[in-house]
């Protein structure tokens, strides 16, 4: 990322800003007055006002008639420029005109609906509108309770008159026991419903009601159907013409960011390194060879303390660019740091597909992404990115599923402890078929499967964190040795916890495997590492990077959640299976155990399946975002946005 | 038959485990709903908010290692 200065007469002003935009390779750097004593910002071009006063107009069209969506016609400036001062008075008339009606009908029917909720709850009771008002020594109290209230009531007054129906209960009442009759209601709570103006039965004024009703939907139809007729007559140009105005205000106000004086201006960009000669010849070509380009930063990637850190453009190949998203969400990375995206996009399926396990629900997640990816992807970005991680996670749960844990929709392929006897659900007993694939490489469910998982998730923490600690280190060599060297330090903490917690946990094939790769160490190796480790954490990070060894230590066993998970979700689904499957579907002879046994096994399947998805998901990209991140990663980095669009709805003069 | 002795493991690992969840779920409720609210307002608040929820974590581990020894001990019956 190159930072260039253009300085250009004022007569080019207008060719060089929309050459820039045209071109959208500048970041522009948004001069602040004051920064130079000479130098004022400069003042947007005229045609702007213009410009923004038809744009709220145009916008205020848009949102009546809610127009929105891929464009099906595209025009070019010219027509829109040419058509919009002639147009744009007659549509916003009938636009609005309609826009007016449409709402005034959808108040009434409102009301109505009001009205008709108010008035349903009388409809039970044998009396009239017009017997609820209009009494000068009765009170009338019309309301909901939860039950019969006349016992209640004539404790405390001799002479009432009630009605209890489904629906309201009104009492009527001498006004001088008023007051007694409101204690009681509100005893037994009572509450008061308004009565509604009318007069008649309450099932002449809800028909009444009705046919309003039916009178108003069918106006309502009218009135969306022409503005329906109105969106797409004008829509399209009228879309055009926003994205084309924007534009036009966006060049106009350009020169708010530049530096000017009274003839010249100076714009202060970043601009891809590898694009920086196509930039120049651009605006020579756009502006006559009257301006001139100084490179005021060549952006190496060692300087550190710039006045301002360059933007951040990605620049990654097809399939990582969408985990680019994942990245985003945590924090964009600075222009000199190391971009983990390449390691999310490895990693995090890795875990997630680990943590389901399970070739069913893999392949379940395989299709969820890609439908995710494909279809809904379309229209947002970020279904897409979501939806090409599931996907990937998907293919690895499938393996694992296949070929490590020997499961599908938590049922195994072969039944525990080589088939004989009656040792739970396994595929082969319910297909009647024999595999043949011998035994699962772990056992979710087993105590030594357990283990070796348990094993393997300190072995993950190990590889992943000490890459976090490379990471560090290489960010921090151009920025601080000491930093860097304190990096180095910390592997070696990392390397003792990792062989401490190797030799001394349970036994099993995993432990045995990592062990027997190192060496054959034992829990005096671990002092090898750890007390130099310690040492340089000492000399470079005190007393408080000491301290901070525990906190690693958690950071290692928080890996073991991706054993937890696994195990967890195997077991749900197996308990679901044993209950639902085996002992209502499979070994009841009751028929309606075993439909509603069927029922509640593929009920159960869905909810693992989602729950599965959620808790995986989330720890998965838990343990890269706050364990793996934590050790090299800054962010805050700031996005590249350059100066310009690319128009969906018109079509660029160029073209 | 289990041994009382197995059994009083058991349960202690049990308390380790679930007293220390309770604690750090207590501790990380009002920093979450903190990291939310400041996401809410800005949203690269994100990534630190959430590195901040998770560090009372470690209580929870230390339950767990405690628990996994106790389980370790009785592990042999």
């Amino acid at each position: 990322m190159t930072r260039i200065a253009v300085v250009a007469p004022k007569a080019v002003q207008e060719d060089v800003i929309e050459a820039l935009h045209d071109v959208r390779l500048a970041h522009i750097e948004e001069y602040s007055k004051g920064d130079e004593p000479d130098l004022d910002i400069g003042k947007p071009l005229p045609k702007g006002s213009r410009a923004s006063e038809l744009l709220v107009r145009l916008r205020a069209i848009i949102h009546a008639l809610d127009l929105e969506g891929p464009p099906n016609a595209r025009f070019s400036t010219r027509q829109v420029q040419d058509r919009l001062e002639n147009e744009l008075p007659r549509i916003e008339q009938d636009v609005r005109a309609a826009r007016e009606a449409f709402d005034d009908v959808d108040r009434a029917l409102a009301e109505v609906h009001e009205e008709q909720a108010k008035l349903r709850p009388l409809g039970p009771l044998p009396l009239e509108l017009d017997d609820y008002r209009g009494y000068d020594q009765l009170r009338v109290f019309v309301g909901d309770v939860p039950e019969d209230i006349s016992g209640a009531l004539s404790q405390a007054i001799d002479k009432f008159e009630y009605f209890a129906s489904s629906g309201a209960h009104a009492v009527f009442v001498h006004s001088s026991q008023a007051e007694k009759a409101q204690e009681v209601l509100a005893r037994e709570g009572f509450r008061e419903i308004e009565v509604p103006q009318g007069t008649g039965t309450v099932q002449a004024n809800l028909q009444r009601l009705q046919h309003e009703q039916e009178e108003l939907a069918a106006r309502r139809a009218e009135g969306r159907s022409r503005l329906d007729g109105l969106a797409r007559q004008h829509g399209a140009f009228v879309l055009a013409a926003e994205e084309d105005l924007s534009i036009q205000v966006e060049k106009a106000e350009a020169p708010l960011n530049f530096a000017s004086t009274e003839r010249a201006f100076v714009v202060d960009a970043w601009v891809p390194t590898s694009e920086v000669a196509q930039l120049q010849r651009t605006l020579d070509g756009a502006a006559g060879g009257s301006v001139h380009f100084e490179v005021i930063d060549h952006g190496g990637r060692d300087e550190h303390h710039r006045a301002e850190e360059p933007p951040t453009k990605y620049d990654h190949p097809p399939g990582v660019r969408r985990f680019g998203f994942l990245l985003d969400v945590f924090s964009k990375p600075r222009y000199n740091e190391i971009d983990p995206t390449i390691v999310l996009f490895l990693v995090f399926p890795l875990f997630f597909g680990f943590m389901i396990g399970d070739l069913g629900y893999g392949l379940l997640m395989v299709a969820l992404g890609f439908f995710l990816w494909n279809r809904i992807g379309r229209k947002s970005p970020g279904a897409a990115s979501l939806g090409f991680a599931l996907l990937l996670s998907g293919i690895w749960a499938t393996l694992f599923g296949a070929i490590v844990f020997h499961d599908v929709l938590g049922i195994p392929f072969a039944p525990h402890g080589g088939g004989h006897g009656d040792e739970g659900l396994s595929w082969e007993g319910l297909l009647g078929v024999h595999f043949g694939l011998g035994d699962p490489i772990l056992e979710k469910l087993g105590d030594e499967g357990v283990k070796a998982m348990l094993a393997l998730s300190i072995l993950a923490a190990f590889v992943h964190l000490f890459l976090g600690f490379v990471f560090g280190f290489v960010n921090e060599l151009g920025h601080d040795k000491k930093h860097a060297v304190a990096k180095l330090g910390w592997m070696g903490v990392l390397t003792g916890f990792f062989i401490i917690s190797i030799v001394m946990g349970p036994e099993n094939a995993v432990s045995e495997w990592a062990i027997g790769l190192m060496g054959h160490p034992d829990a005096a190796t671990s002092l090898f590492f750890l007390g130099p480790g310690v040492l340089v954490l000492i000399f470079t990070e005190g007393a408080i990077g000491v301290m901070e060894t525990l906190g690693l230590l958690s950071n290692i066993i928080s890996y073991t959640r991706l054993a937890g998970v696994a195990v967890a979700k195997g077991a749900m689904a197996g308990a679901f299976n044993f209950i639902f499957l085996e002992e209502m579907a499979l070994h009841s002879t009751a028929i309606w155990v075993v439909v509603i046994g069927f029922i509640l096994f593929v009920l159960a399947q869905m909810i693992v399946f989602v729950l599965g998805l959620i808790s995986s998901g989330i720890q998965g990209i838990r343990l890269n975002y706050v364990e793996f991140f934590l050790k090299f990663y800054k962010g805050g980095g700031r996005e590249f946005s350059p100066f310009g669009r690319t128009r969906s709805y018109t079509l660029n003069p160029s073209e | 038959m289990v041994e009382i002795g197995d059994g009083l493991l058991a349960i202690g690992a049990g308390l380790a485990v679930g007293l220390a969840g309770l604690g750090t779920g207590i501790a990380e409720k009002d920093i979450g709903a903190a990291a939310v609210g400041a996401t809410a307002e800005k949203p690269e608040m994100f990534g630190r908010g959430l590195v901040l929820m998770v560090i009372p974590e470690t209580i929870v581990l230390f339950g767990f290692v405690i628990a996994f020894l106790l389980m370790g001990s009785l592990g042999g019956a």
